[in-house]
C-alpha cells in the first residue's frame, strides 16, 4: 500500500513538473538541484503547488513549505508526503 | 510642490521609513540628509546627468531620491538582481554621471565614479545642516525619473519621467491611494518600477505614510513575506494580483491575524473575480483599490475603489479596471483613430496635460506612442484593449507583444532576442501560458537548437543558465520546449501563425489534462 502511495505522489511531482517546467526526470535524476541549475523559480514554484493541490485534493498552504523544498524532485516529493 | 511638501512633513514627528532591521527614518531626518547628499552633487558633479542607483530598498535610496531632485538632476534606479551586461547597457545608455551602490559590486568595473553606503554616510555626516536653495531644485519640466522597461527591440527602453508628470498623482482623490498620516503601508514595489512613484511621493511624502521595506528576496516567498507582515501590522498594502493570489495560499493572511489592515491596492496585473472575492472572504472589511498605471502614464491613470459590499453586485469574471482619475481622459479609440461605442472593444488612449516626454533616445518609438492635441494636451497609445460598460473600464488584452509576468512588464521579441542570440539555440519564438482569467503565469520558450540534441534536460539548464547573464530573472522563460525544426512560411520565415496554433494545442492538451485528473478542482 506503501508502495502504491509513493508511485502516486511521484506520478503528482513528475506531473506537475512537466506541467511548470516542461521537464521529465529519470529516477537518476531526483537529486538534481532544480534551483540552482535554474529550472525552478518562484512562478514555477506557484504552478507546481497549484497542480498538485489539484491532483492531491487539498490545499497547500504556504505555510506547510518555503523555497527550499523545491530544491530537488526528491525534496518534493519529502513535501507532499508530509502534508 | 514635493520637496516643498517634504519640507511641510519634516516640520512634524512622524516616521516615514522603516527598514527590514526595523531602522527609522523620520521625514525630518529625509529632508536633513537628502538636502546634505544634494549638497555634495552640487559641489563636485559637473553635469545635470543622471545619478545611477543600485540597490532595494535602504532607507538611504530615499535619501538619494531626493538629493537627486533636490540638486536638479535625475536618478535612475536598479536593482541589484539585474545581470551585469543589461545593467551594463543602462549604465552607458543613460548618460548617468555617478553610481551610487547600496550592498552590491554590481557594475564595479564600471568606469563611472562610484559612491558606497558607507561613503554617503560620510558625506552625509560633513554636510548635516546646510540647505539647498530652492534655484538648485528640480524644475518643472526637468526629468525626475528614468524607468528601464523590457524593450521589443531586444534592448532595455528608457522611460522619461518628468517632475511635472506628476500632477495627476498630487490632484487624484485619496480613494485612488492607499495610505494616511501616520499609516503603516509595506513597501512592496521595487523603486525600477513607476509604481514606486506613488508609494513615495504620494503614500509617503503626501499623505503621510510610513513605508516599510519589504526587500526583493522577501517579496518572492510567501512564507516570509506573511511572517514580516505579521511583524509589521500594516494598515495598507500594495501588492500586484500574483503576489496577492500567493499571501491567499497562507492562512495567516485574513483578518483575525491582520486586524489593522484597511485596505489594499492591487496594480500591474488582471484582477479576476476569484481573486477579490477570496480577499474579501479573508478581510470583509478592507476596500480593495484597483490601479490601472503604466511606466508611461508615471502614476494611476484608471482606479476603482470597491468594498465587499459593491463587490458582490459585480456579476463580471473580469473586475473593472474603473474610471480615469481628475485630469486624465480616457478613450476607446478604433484602428482610424474614433471613439468605439459602449460596450465595443478599443485601445486604451489616454489624454491628459501632463504625460511622460516618451522614450530616452528612441524619437521613432516616442512618435508612434504619443501625440499632441491642438488644445495643448498630449496623448498616449496604451496599446490596451479595453470595453467600457456604464462608465467603467474593462481590460481585454493586448494589441502587441507586451505582456505582465508576476507583474512585470515584459516584451516577447526581448526575451526572443535574448534566447536567439544563445550560441547553442537556432532560433526561439515565446508564448505566454495563461490562466484562465487572462493573468500570465509562465512564458514558454519555443526553441530549435543549432545541432541536433538528445540530451534535452542538458539543452535546457544550458539555456536557462545562460540567459541569467542577459535578462532578469522574471524575464527568463519558466518552460523551455526544445523542437526539432519550426514551420517556415514562402519567405523563409518562422510561420508565426504555426507556432501559435501549435501553442494553443499544448496549452489545450495541458488543460484537458487537468481536468481529467481532478474534475472538481480544475474548474
Amino acid at each position: 500500500m506503501k508502495g502504491a502511495i509513493m508511485k502516486d505522489y511521484r506520478k503528482i511531482v513528475s506531473d506537475a513538473l512537466n506541467d511548470a517546467v516542461g521537464i521529465e526526470l529519470k529516477e537518476e535524476q531526483y537529486s538534481l538541484d532544480l534551483i540552482e541549475n535554474g529550472l525552478i523559480d518562484s512562478l514555477a514554484m506557484m504552478n507546481m503547488v497549484v497542480r498538485m493541490e489539484e491532483d492531491l485534493g487539498k490545499r497547500i498552504d504556504s505555510r506547510s513549505f518555503s523555497n527550499d523544498d523545491f530544491r530537488s524532485f526528491e525534496h518534493i516529493l519529502s513535501l507532499i508526503s508530509r502534508i | 510642490m514635493i520637496l516643498k511638501a517634504l519640507r511641510e512633513q519634516a516640520e512634524t514627528d512622524r516616521i516615514c521609513a522603516v527598514d527590514e532591521e526595523g531602522v527609522k527614518l523620520s521625514f525630518s531626518e529625509l529632508h536633513a540628509r537628502s538636502d546634505a547628499l544634494a549638497t555634495f552633487f552640487l559641489e563636485t558633479l559637473s553635469s545635470k546627468a543622471p545619478v545611477l542607483l543600485l540597490g532595494d530598498k535602504e532607507n538611504d535610496m530615499l535619501t538619494c531620491l531626493f538629493a537627486c531632485m533636490k540638486s536638479g538632476r535625475a536618478y535612475v534606479p536598479l536593482t541589484t538582481s539585474v545581470p551585469e551586461k543589461r545593467a551594463d547597457f543602462i549604465a552607458r545608455d543613460s548618460d548617468a554621471e555617478l553610481i551610487i551602490a547600496f550592498h552590491t559590486e554590481l557594475l564595479s568595473s564600471s568606469p563611472l565614479k562610484r559612491l558606497r553606503e558607507k561613503d554617503i554616510e560620510g558625506i552625509i555626516e560633513n554636510r548635516l545642516g546646510k540647505r539647498v536653495h530652492e534655484s538648485h531644485w528640480l524644475k518643472y519640466d526637468d526629468m525626475l525619473a528614468l524607468l528601464y522597461t523590457s524593450g521589443s527591440t531586444g534592448t532595455p527602453k528608457g522611460v522619461i519621467n518628468c517632475l511635472g508628470d506628476l500632477e495627476n498623482l498630487l490632484a487624484a482623490p485619496d480613494i485612488y491611494y492607499i495610505g494616511g498620516p501616520g499609516m503603516r503601508v509595506m513597501n512592496n514595489f521595487s523603486y525600477m518600477f513607476s509604481a514606486h512613484m506613488q508609494h513615495v511621493y504620494r503614500t509617503m511624502t503626501i499623505m503621510g505614510s510610513q513605508m516599510h521595506a519589504v526587500p526583493g528576496d522577501i517579496q518572492k516567498d510567501p512564507g516570509r513575506l506573511v511572517d514580516y507582515y505579521l511583524k509589521v501590522r500594516p494598515d495598507y498594502l500594495g501588492v500586484i494580483a500574483t503576489t496577492c493570489a500567493m499571501l491567499l495560499t497562507d492562512s495567516r493572511f485574513c483578518h483575525e491575524e491582520m486586524p489593522e489592515l484597511k485596505g489594499v491596492a492591487l496594480a500591474g496585473e488582471v484582477c479576476s473575480r476569484k481573486l477579490i472575492g477570496d480577499l474579501f472572504e479573508r478581510f470583509p472589511d478592507i476596500s480593495v483599490c484597483i490601479q490601472y498605471a503604466s511606466t508611461e502614464l508615471t502614476t494611476v491613470a484608471v482606479g476603482n475603489c470597491i468594498t465587499k459590499e459593491e463587490f458582490g453586485t459585480i456579476k463580471t469574471e473580469i473586475i473593472p479596471v474603473g474610471r480615469p482619475v481628475p485630469g486624465i481622459e480616457a478613450c476607446l479609440w478604433d484602428e482610424n483613430g474614433h471613439e468605439v461605442r459602449d460596450g465595443e472593444k478599443g485601445e486604451l488612449v489616454i489624454l491628459s496635460r501632463r504625460l511622460c516626454d516618451g522614450y530616452w533616445k528612441n524619437a521613432k518609438d516616442t512618435v508612434q506612442a504619443f501625440f499632441h492635441l491642438p488644445d495643448g494636451r498630449r496623448g498616449f497609445h496604451t496599446r490596451d484593449l479595453m470595453i467600457r460598460r456604464d462608465g467603467l473600464l474593462y481590460y481585454s488584452g493586448r494589441l502587441d507583444n507586451r505582456i505582465k509576468v508576476g507583474g512585470n512588464r515584459v516584451e516577447l521579441e526581448e526575451v526572443e532576442t535574448a534566447v536567439s542570440s544563445l550560441d547553442i539555440v537556432h532560433q526561439c519564438v515565446v508564448r505566454p501560458v495563461t490562466s484562465g482569467d487572462g493573468r500570465v503565469n509562465a512564458l514558454i520558450a519555443y526553441v530549435t537548437m543549432k545541432e541536433e540534441t538528445t540530451d534535452h534536460l542538458d539543452a535546457v539548464i544550458r539555456i536557462k543558465k545562460a540567459l541569467r547573464e542577459y535578462l532578469p530573472l522574471y524575464m527568463i522563460p519558466q518552460k523551455i520546449m526544445i523542437l526539432p525544426e519550426f514551420k517556415t512560411n514562402t519567405s523563409g520565415k518562422i510561420d508565426r501563425a504555426a507556432i501559435r496554433m501549435f501553442h494553443e494545442e499544448q496549452m489545450e492538451k495541458l488543460y484537458k489534462r487537468r481536468s481529467e485528473s481532478s474534475p472538481d478542482l480544475a474548474k
